[in-house]
């Protein structure tokens, strides 16, 4: 140890420098003779890693195999936010006093400590509030949440289509009365409210939070961060744009102001949803135009329709034979553009009966053929009826009054739809699964991640020798970190299956971004292979 | 001088009030550097159990290229030897020829959370050994419930102070000249 002695030192004035030269010297001398590596360890903690509680707690304690002095400390909250932690230190275990307000779902205890001698220990505990954090961001939603959700959709659904298709039909077809330029306002109303909660109500979805945080700017920011933000902006405005068409005049004004709203609506569509996340993409999203603006036309022109018959039973046959037109013509559009959908969405025949997505379909197109009926009835039997007196059109405002609630429940079957994944997404994993290739030196794995998103992870790896032969091995851990969102590792032992897979369910990469997998591979007693990969989770 | 001196004496007291707690650490070698073609006592410093647990064995794997190994008895604790043959012959002293010898030694006994221990068995670092490199000799310590492993040996361009449980390192030296 006294080599170190040989050690020129250069002359000392002051005692700062003096105590330079005894730091130095003391890290020489730890250096060259005698590199001990420290080891604080959690020991154990409250909440424990992986565990799940119903009621939040108010501490959290973290137990260490000596003692050890905090460097930082803070959670993670399943919704994404840093919380930094205060923490009390009481020689080998550390108390923090957590956030009271958490949302549902899975949190991070994130930890950097100081062992007694000077060594950075870091790690992670994850623990779930209510129950883990779900996959691909959908979370497990109140009862009260997921209807909400679905009545916002079928009020934006009835509003936008009301509304813009209505201001269609004034402004192309046949002028309405009053009453029901009124009534085409409030669907625009309704559209634009409607569109707004979604956004709220999509955020308290994403975060799982109830409906009494309905209020909280979180939840609104979340809402409008999804896809579905961008989407209900479009929706409002395709209603403001129908309700300033109502106006009587400049008729160039309204008349394209009513087309612009038209294609908003189907813009809207396209810019959310399961369909316009499919490929082709080019044909998906035009098709979904397409169809959105199209149904917007002919449900929308069902109410002032029958209000303009109901008006003059007689007079307004040239009325009604223009929006019949009109209607064949959107009926064929919207037959062409479902077809496309469907074919994509549902791929195949057994996927109807089997997916949820599917069975939805089957109700949807049942309610399709129901209209179709009432359309073809009004079309071929009523409207040339009409001309032989006003009983005529009498039945024709009744029979549009069927049609209307018809398609009121279609809408509400379409609603569905935001629930239930197509057996598109369903039936291709890899798309939305991580593979990974993680090497050692006389081992290697194959690794693979899904879903890709946020939330939680299941994990499956091959583990191979070098010339590519499976290794019996002894014990996989793996350890996860996001040291941008500060998240210090925190390690999920494998469980080894029949077929000599390792498999690790439930991984809580609740954050996206750049995420870093460590391996260890335990190959035999004394013989540990160590691997490290990077992924990368999507939002 | 004096002055030189005394930074000295104190930077060696400081390091002995420093050792007792940077010894509560991994399990490392007293010794961290030898000549190769050289005897070596190695004596492994053990701080602590499986987290809270007691060791109840302590596993030592024999690096190739360290022949002619002796453990040390322990009073209270069991001693086994696992005899295989070496990786190759090693060239012992005097030309003797060595084929094969102690690769994994065994202590079994208890050794409670709160204390320290030391495991001590000596041998002889071959001269085919390469200087300027580090011999790793992987540790376990089990315990009641699992073990620490005390295995990892660094990949190139990476030290022990990146792993969390690396083996214990002895650098090896040039042989002295004399």
């Amino acid at each position: 140890m006294l080599q170190t002695s040989s050690f020129s030192l250069p002359q000392m004035s002051k005692p700062s420098r003096f105590m330079q030269i005894v730091c130095l010297l003391l890290m020489l001398l730890g250096v060259s003779s005698s590199p001990a590596f420290p080891h604080a360890s959690l020991i154990s903690s409250t909440p424990s890693d992986g565990e799940t509680v119903s009621v939040h707690p108010v501490l959290a304690i973290l137990q260490f195999n000596e003692p050890v002095s905090v460097t930082s400390i803070s959670v993670i909250a399943s919704d994404g936010v840093q919380h930094s932690l205060q923490a009390d230190t009481h020689q080998d275990h550390i108390t923090v006093t957590l956030p009271s307000q958490l949302p549902a779902g899975s949190q991070v205890i994130s930890y950097r400590v100081i062992s007694a001698d000077g060594h950075p220990v870091s790690g992670s505990i994850v623990y779930s509030l209510g129950a883990a954090t779900q996959i691909n961001g959908v979370t497990v939603s109140t009862f009260v949440v997921t209807s909400g959700i679905w009545l916002a959709r079928w009020g934006l659904y009835i509003g936008l289509l009301g509304a813009v298709g209505g201001a269609f039909f004034v402004n192309w077809i046949a002028p309405a009365p009053a009453w029901t330029i009124s009534w085409l306002r409030a669907a625009a109303a309704l559209g634009v409210v409607s569109a707004a909660l979604s956004v709220g109500l999509q955020g308290l979805d994403m975060l799982g939070a109830p409906l009494s945080t309905l209020l909280s700017l979180r939840a609104w920011a979340e809402g409008w961060r999804s896809s579905l933000g961008t989407s209900a902006l479009v929706v409002a405005l395709a209603c403001v744009g129908a309700f300033l068409s109502l106006r009587s005049s400049p008729k160039i004004l309204t008349r394209s102001l009513s087309i612009v709203a038209l294609a908003a609506v189907g813009t809207a569509f396209s810019l959310t949803g399961h369909a316009s996340s499919a490929e082709p993409q080019w044909l998906m999203r035009t098709a979904i135009i397409l169809h959105g603006a199209v149904a917007a036309v002919w449900v929308g022109g069902l109410l002032p329709l029958a209000a303009a018959v109901r008006a003059a039973p007689t007079q307004s046959l040239p009325a009604v034979l223009r929006f019949s037109a009109v209607a064949t013509l959107a009926v064929a559009a919207l037959a062409a553009t479902g077809a496309i959908l469907s074919i994509i969405q549902i791929e195949t025949w057994s996927a109807l009966l089997l997916t949820d997505y599917g069975r939805l379909w089957i109700a949807k197109l049942s309610v399709v053929l129901m209209m179709l009926g009432l359309a073809a009835l009004n079309r071929f039997v009523l409207t040339p009826a009409m001309a032989a007196g006003p009983q005529a059109g009498n039945r024709l405002v009744r029979s549009i009054g069927v049609e209307s609630v018809l398609a009121l429940l279609l809408l509400a079957v379409v609603t569905g739809w935001r629930f239930t994944p197509p057996p598109r997404a369903t039936s291709t994993t890899p798309v939305s699964a991580i593979h990974l290739h993680m090497h050692g030196i006389k081992a290697w794995a194959h690794v693979g991640l899904s879903p890709s998103r946020a939330g939680l992870v299941n994990l499956s790896a091959m583990i191979l020798s070098a010339t590519s032969h499976p290794i019996d091995a002894k014990e996989v851990v793996f350890l996860f970190s996001n040291l941008m969102a500060g998240i210090e590792p925190f390690q999920r032992k494998a469980v080894k299956t029949p077929d000599g897979d390792w498999v690790v369910t439930m991984i809580p990469l609740t954050t996206a971004g750049l995420w870093t997998v460590h391996a260890e591979v335990l190959i035999s007693d004394f013989e540990k292979e160590l691997m490290e990969a990077q992924l990368k989770i999507l939002p | 001088m004096r002055k030189t001196k005394k930074v000295i004496g104190l930077g060696v007291f400081f390091l002995s009030v420093a050792a007792p707690v940077t010894v509560l650490a991994h399990a490392t070698l007293e010794q961290q550097k030898a000549a190769v073609g050289s005897s070596y006592k190695a004596v492994i410093k053990v701080p602590h159990g499986c987290g809270s647990e007691p060791t109840l064995r302590l596993r030592v794997q024999v690096p190739d290229g360290m022949v002619s190994v002796k453990p040390m008895q322990k009073p209270g604790w069991q001693l086994d030897v696992v005899k295989k043959s070496y990786d190759k012959a090693y060239q012992y002293r005097r030309g003797a020829s060595l084929t094969e010898g102690v690769r994994e030694i065994k202590w079994t006994g208890k050794l409670s959370n709160d204390d320290y221990d030391e495991f001590v068995f000596v041998g002889y670092l071959s001269d085919t050994l390469k200087p300027d490199t580090v011999l790793y000799f992987p540790v376990i310590q089990e315990c009641e419930k699992g073990s620490e492993r005390w295995i990892e040996i660094p990949a190139e361009g990476k030290t022990s102070r990146d792993y969390r449980f690396p083996a214990p390192g002895l650098k090896l030296m040039l042989p002295s000249s004399n």
